[in-house]
């Protein structure tokens, strides 16, 4: 797994890149949670994911938690097919805000 | 039926596997391969060798010739260290569920994490067992005890503790037996959709026909120890063999006897 991070009009997005598993989900949840804990709102783009393990996501559960509890935007972004599927095995694609772009997320923000 | 994850790339590779059960030969040269990304439905009668089959490629045996490749590691030569190491990669749903009744369901589903992912955060584990849960419609019962529970949903949290760590190659022993037809029509959902969306490779040992049809991209049939034959749904429905015809049609087999060999066996001598 790769992954780059970058502000956009008021977010920081995180983009994960490759495979997120067992091996490198505590560096995607430390990254997700460090930027949360630093009071920023959060974008996680999962276009580039071609594969992402309970323990990625369970990184994206407790980020969107987390910024539930202190009150910060959070979201995923261009989630790929692969991405989707795992999230709709456990009906997380009705928890998490889901959105096609940044773009439509910021729209949405109006 | 075909699907696009399947990739052709072989998951398990048995072959010539013979095994004995003290002086009796049990699988008289079992050979077949099972793709990644495929659901591969192993079914036979009672003493048709599937279970014995299961076991083999569990690595609970050691065979008596042949190999046994998963995920391209021949399990009959490698080191228990790295047969440990493969285990990771294998989720088992045992028939009768074999959960700890010591344990709440919460710490059952969790136990493969705390024995082999140590390096992740106790709120990840809680979270990806809680998921585990949900996805087997058990959410809301980490705290509860396994003599709490029904048949059904020992059976369910048995299924979450198999996948909890996501393996790429999935067994399941008997997953329809002893449940009601609706929660047996859910587990074989959940087994299409493990396929499907965490890519695995699935071996389901079964004698249920209407389930086998439903989730099968293959079926391999055994009878005495032997492969009858591997094909689609389509082609084990249509083939002629008198044997398979039986088992659909759930007809006694009128097996002939050899009366030397009969007499062996009642007699011992």
């Amino acid at each position: 797994m790769k992954y780059n991070t970058r502000e956009d009009n008021g977010y920081t997005v995180i983009e994960l890149d490759g495979e997120v598993d067992l091996s490198c989900s505590p560096e995607a949840r430390k990254q997700i949670l460090d930027c949360l804990s630093d009071g920023r709102h959060l974008l996680v783009d999962l276009s580039a994911v071609v594969y992402i393990d309970s323990s990625g996501v369970a990184s994206l559960v407790e980020g969107y938690q987390m910024a539930k509890k202190k009150d910060l935007k959070f979201g995923l972004v261009s989630v790929s097919e692969a991405a989707m599927s795992v999230l709709q095995l456990a009906r997380l694609d009705k928890v998490f805000p889901i959105h096609a772009s940044v773009e439509e997320r910021l729209q949405e923000d109006d | 039926m075909n699907h696009t994850s399947i990739t052709g790339r072989p998951a398990i590779e048995v072959k010539d596997l013979v095994t004995h059960y003290g002086s009796r030969e049990i699988l008289h040269g079992i050979s077949l391969t099972i793709n990644e990304g495929e659901i591969m439905i192993i079914m036979g009668g009672s003493g048709s060798g599937k279970s014995t089959f299961l076991r083999y490629i569990l690595g609970l045996g050691t065979p008596t010739t042949g190999s046994i490749k998963l995920l391209d590691k021949d399990i009959t030569k490698i080191s228990s260290s790295e047969m440990l190491e493969l285990r990771k990669n294998m989720g088992v749903s045992f028939q009768g569920g074999a959960l700890l009744s010591s344990m709440t369901v919460g710490e059952n589903i969790r136990l493969p994490l705390y024995e082999h992912q140590s390096q992740l955060n106790e709120q990840t584990m809680r979270i990806m067992s809680r998921m585990k849960l949900e996805v087997v419609n058990l959410g809301g019962f980490e705290n509860f005890m396994p003599s709490q529970l029904s048949g059904g949903m020992i059976k369910r949290a048995a299924v979450a503790r198999a996948i909890v760590m996501d393996p790429k190659l999935m067994f399941f022993d008997e997953p329809s037996a002893g449940l009601d037809p609706v929660v047996s029509a859910e587990l074989d959902e959940l087994i299409l959709k493990l396929r499907d969306a965490m890519k695995m490779t699935i071996v389901v040992v079964t004698h249920e026909l209407d389930s086998a049809f439903k989730i099968a991209d293959r079926i391999t049939v055994l009878d005495n120890g032997h492969i009858l034959m591997t094909g689609t749904v389509e082609e084990v429905k249509n083939s002629t063999n008198d044997r398979i015809q039986s088992m659909l049609n759930r007809r006694p087999s009128n097996e002939e006897i050899n009366a030397d060999e009969y007499l062996q066996r009642l007699t011992g001598m």
